[in-house]
């Protein structure tokens, strides 16, 4: 079937598979690697995009039926430039393996961006559908609670 | 780039921007060459041997090339892996026999992960039933146990003394059966392997292994290439004993997580072969219940601890008995014992492992071998006694706090235990804590735990060439993995301080087989087993600068006393003002860089001392009065592992292991069919690891310790977090509740009726 898909504010036209999840999608058709596989069943978090700005596990999202604006982590920063959140992660080691991290990012700005990175409890709560094997569990919740920090400050 | 200092990891950018490349990252681009996708299709059977496979249906599927089965597939050689998780006997798709559920028992190939997924689906295997019997738990297999004599690298049986008799003649006695649950390692990269057969008879392979040159070996041996690598020295000439032919070339990617389960896989095995089959470059792909089956994961242990102590305290005699799982292959033991006998004064001792092969895939290596059940059980049982004789579970173990090692009457390298224990105690108010059972107002009735931490040093051989530029670069060549827990950065700040340079000036070069062969990322011995290497490469370099300075007339050193000449931000620097950039001295050298090579670690770095990493975990929990929910409020490490390197990467490696410890206490344990030999939890909803919210507060107290006879003052730090909070969890349920449980994890309904 044919479809049109804005990812990265980038328009694509393709040929798909109706079968297509919008993970493989990404990966295997786009090329947009930094969505990871952890699980393909919707128990990992790590291959968390935002659709239309919420986030989506990727893993569960038939690629034929979306609708919206896909973003992922190739979206919001660069190494150069990277976004607060991207920042904030490295400033406090908020990863070890990495493999999870775009996924916790993803994550991490809805997070933040929905309004449920207030109490700490609140932003662990929403946190815990993205596991972290090495568990720099609490490295992440003090990025995010700066990465909110300074993004309130630039609203 | 952008601000520097944001991060030490050198990977950090592109691990935070999606641009690292995990092994299912890499494109053709990467890679070098197109490849096709394989999926493996393993077995529904735990004992049987397949009658038929009928591949007619999966060629149906527009896109399917090929499928392997043992039918078709290539004989491989014999392989002896020294990562012990050896594949032995189990070599895959050898023949129609299944001995073991989700054995590996064809390989789809196809033009596409989605066709190759949905032809494997499609392999329809009929087996004849193998009526033998099956275990699967230890429960299951009483008639299978064997004694040992060996336990992964740890003796499998000790005795000194007259253990029994001093035991039966204590006044105080403890006598308990202690068990840990079999779970696997859980890395959130499930794991990819790509392969590709060269012309010159080679084979390319694109993985994520924590030693290379052990699965580089394993390739070499199971295709007959002859001796794979080059191993260090005395590996090759005891193990090898010729020549090594360099046609394997692995190309180590960065892992998503590891912990022991990135040795010997199974997947990397087949992508080989089903390249070597198929005739072009096949990359395969592990699905997450597959994980569960295909690679290694930690044994189920059970033990007899018995403890006898005199009427003041002071422990007389030690007797451990651990009953360890194994599976259908394989020579690891899960090394439990050794470490009982090295934490505490005691007079006689007497160790034995045992041994059930159980009828699943071999067990493994996993964060913490060992130390895990062995301190769970030994750190319960002392809080057991302490609060017997009415002493403060602290105070009981500083009375028997070891000045020399007890095992072997060494003295130790270092040993800042009581440190630990001060520290530890002060961050969580041990002193003056609430007594154990006091119900706050919130109806959550709280507990407090502690568990001394131990874990011995193996210096393993690793070889690394380094290199100055006129550049003003050091480069640094080794085969040195990279699974999350920060080696690489930790190892540029140590070459860039052994060195005299810049950190930035450090590089590291890490994924070819042909390079030299740094040690594994395996035992907390990484860093510190390379970093030996680092640092007499780098004395070796600064030699020969000295004496090209010396003899240098355009020198300003020249004529001047080689051994007054230190070096400093890339400088030589001398008495009375006297310096040189290291690049002026070679910009001035015929080759315009030097280089030095060094092989350390040989007699794994056996030493007239006792060398251990030492810690102290001390814990808060809360438990719902009504629903008995444990919660892990606050758990305060702290750790004495020699000098750190990079103490943010540091403590953040270990937080991740406490949170591993309370994982184990609390919530892993994979389950296995006792009918079928299928783990009933495989996937990431049921084998339940610890989450954001599982995770109260954790304190990692880096205790300042140097081994001054050590090159580098290091000690491993990876493991030496994961075995505290098990037990200290443990007793902290049983202060807050009185409820002794001598299993782990521990559930709810394990302390349901005991209403506080």
């Amino acid at each position: 079937m044919k479809k049109t898909l804005s990812v990265n504010g980038v328009i694509h036209e393709m040929e798909l598979d109706p079968r297509t999840t919008l993970l493989d999608l990404l990966r295997e058709t786009l090329d947009l690697t930094g969505t990871k596989k952890g699980c393909d069943h919707g128990q990992c978090g790590a291959c968390t995009v935002h659709v239309d700005g919420k986030a989506v596990l990727s893993c569960l999202q038939l690629a034929a039926t979306l609708d919206g604006n896909v973003t992922t982590i190739e979206g919001i920063g660069t190494e150069d430039a990277p976004h607060p959140i991207q920042e904030a992660f490295l400033k406090h080691d908020a990863y070890q393996c990495g493999f999870c991290t775009p996924g916790q990012i993803m994550s991490a700005l809805s997070c933040i961006n929905e309004g449920n990175a207030g109490a700490s409890e609140e932003i662990k709560r929403t946190m815990s559908g993205n596991l972290c094997r090495c568990a720099a569990y609490k490295n992440i919740l003090a990025a995010i609670e700066s990465a909110r920090d300074v993004m309130e400050a630039q609203k | 780039m952008g601000n520097e200092t944001l991060t030490r990891r050198i990977e950090g950018r592109a691990k935070v921007c999606g641009n690292a490349r995990y092994v299912d990252d890499i494109r053709a681009e990467q890679f070098g060459s197109d490849f096709d996708h394989g999926i493996i299709v393993t077995s529904t059977k735990a004992r049987g041997v397949i009658r038929r496979i009928d591949s007619s249906t999966a060629f149906k599927v527009p896109g399917v090339l090929a499928v392997f089965t043992h039918e078709n597939a290539p004989r491989l050689n014999k392989i002896i892996s020294l990562s012990m998780a050896e594949l032995a006997d189990i070599r895959p798709l050898q023949g129609p026999e299944v001995r073991h559920y989700g054995q590996p028992i064809a390989v789809v190939v196809a033009e596409s992960p989605t066709a190759a997924r949905e032809g494997a689906n499609l392999v329809a295997v009929e087996y004849e039933d193998d009526e033998g019997d099956t275990a699967f738990s230890l429960a299951a297999a009483e008639k299978r146990l064997k004694p040992v004599k060996r336990a992964g690298m740890a003796p499998g049986k000790i005795s000194s003394g007259n253990p029994e008799q001093d035991f039966e003649a204590s006044p105080v006695k403890h006598d308990a059966v202690y068990r840990n649950a079999p779970h696997h390692h859980n890395t959130m990269e499930p794991g990819s392997a790509i392969a590709r057969w060269d012309d010159d008879g080679g084979v390319t392979v694109q993985a994520a292994v924590q030693w290379q040159h052990v699965d580089t070996l394993v390739i070499g041996q199971a295709f007959g290439l002859g001796l794979a690598d080059r191993l260090p020295g005395f590996i090759a000439r005891k193990m090898l004993g010729s020549e090594i032919s360099g046609k394997v070339r692995l190309k180590n990617t960065l892992a998503g997580g590891a912990f022991g389960r990135n040795l010997t896989m199974v997947h990397v095995l087949l992508a080989c072969m089903a390249a070597k089959a198929h005739g072009r470059a096949v990359k395969i792909s592990v699905s997450r219940e597959q994980c569960f089956t295909l690679f290694s994961f930690r044994a189920e242990v059970r033990q007899r601890l018995r403890i006898g102590a005199e009427s003041n305290g002071k422990l007389k005699s030690l007797i451990v008995e651990p009953d360890v799982a194994a599976g259908i292959g394989g020579s690891f033991v899960e090394p439990v014992g050794a470490w009982s006998c090295h934490i505490y004064n005691h007079e006689s001792r007497h160790l034995q492992h045992r041994v059930a092969r159980l009828d699943t895939q071999a067990p493994g290596w996993m964060r913490a071998p060992g130390g895990s059940s062995a301190m769970f059980a030994l750190e319960t049982a002392m809080d057991d006694i302490a609060r017997d004789r009415g002493i403060d579970p602290l105070d009981f173990r500083l009375m028997n706090f070891a000045e020399s090692d007890p095992e072997s009457g060494k003295e130790w390298h270092s040993n800042r235990l009581k440190s630990c224990f001060d520290q530890g105690a002060e961050a969580i108010g041990w002193r003056d804590r609430y007594e154990g059972g006091t119900l706050r107002n919130d109806g959550r009735v709280i507990g407090y735990g502690m568990a001394t931490c131990w874990e011995t040093h193996f210096q393993f051989p690793a070889s690394v060439r380094v290199r100055l530029t006129e550049a003003g670069e050091g480069i640094v060549f080794a085969t040195l993995a990279e699974m999350g827990q920060g080696g690489w950065a930790a190892l540029t700040t140590l070459a860039s301080r052994s060195l005299g340079l810049p950190r930035e000036a450090i590089r590291l070069e890490t994924d070819a087989s042909n390079l030299p062969a740094g040690a594994g990322a395996i035992a907390s011995t990484g860093t510190y087993s390379n970093g030996v290497a680092i640092h007499e490469a780098s004395m070796k370099l600064h030699r020969i600068l000295r004496r090209l300075a010396v003899r240098d007339r355009k020198s300003p050193f020249y004529g001047k006393d080689e051994d007054a000449i230190k070096f400093e931000d890339g400088n030589l620097v001398g008495d009375g003002n006297l310096w040189e950039p290291i690049t002026d001295l070679l910009s001035r050298h015929p080759k315009r860089e030097v280089e030095a090579t060094a092989t350390t670690g040989r007699t794994f770095g056996r030493s007239r001392k006792a060398k251990a990493t030492f810690g102290a975990c001390f814990v808060e929990v809360s438990i719902d009065a009504i629903t008995h929910e444990v919660r892990v409020e606050h758990m305060v490490g702290a750790f004495a592992g020699g000098r750190i390197i990079e103490p943010v990467i540091a403590k953040n490696q270990i937080s991740g292991g406490m949170i591993w410890g309370l994982g184990q206490a609390l919530m892993e344990e994979s389950t296995i069919d006792e009918r079928t030999g299928r783990w009933t939890n495989g996937n990431l909803a049921e084998a339940l690891i610890p989450t954001q919210a599982d995770v109260g507060k954790v304190s990692v107290i880096l205790v300042e310790d140097d081994d001054p006879d050590h090159p580098v003052g290091m000690k491993g730090l990876s493991e030496i977090g994961v075995m505290g909070p098990g037990p200290a969890i443990a007793n902290a349920i049983f202060d807050a509740l009185g409820t002794r449980v001598r299993h782990l994890p521990i559930r709810i309904d394990d302390l349901m009726g005991e209403a506080a």
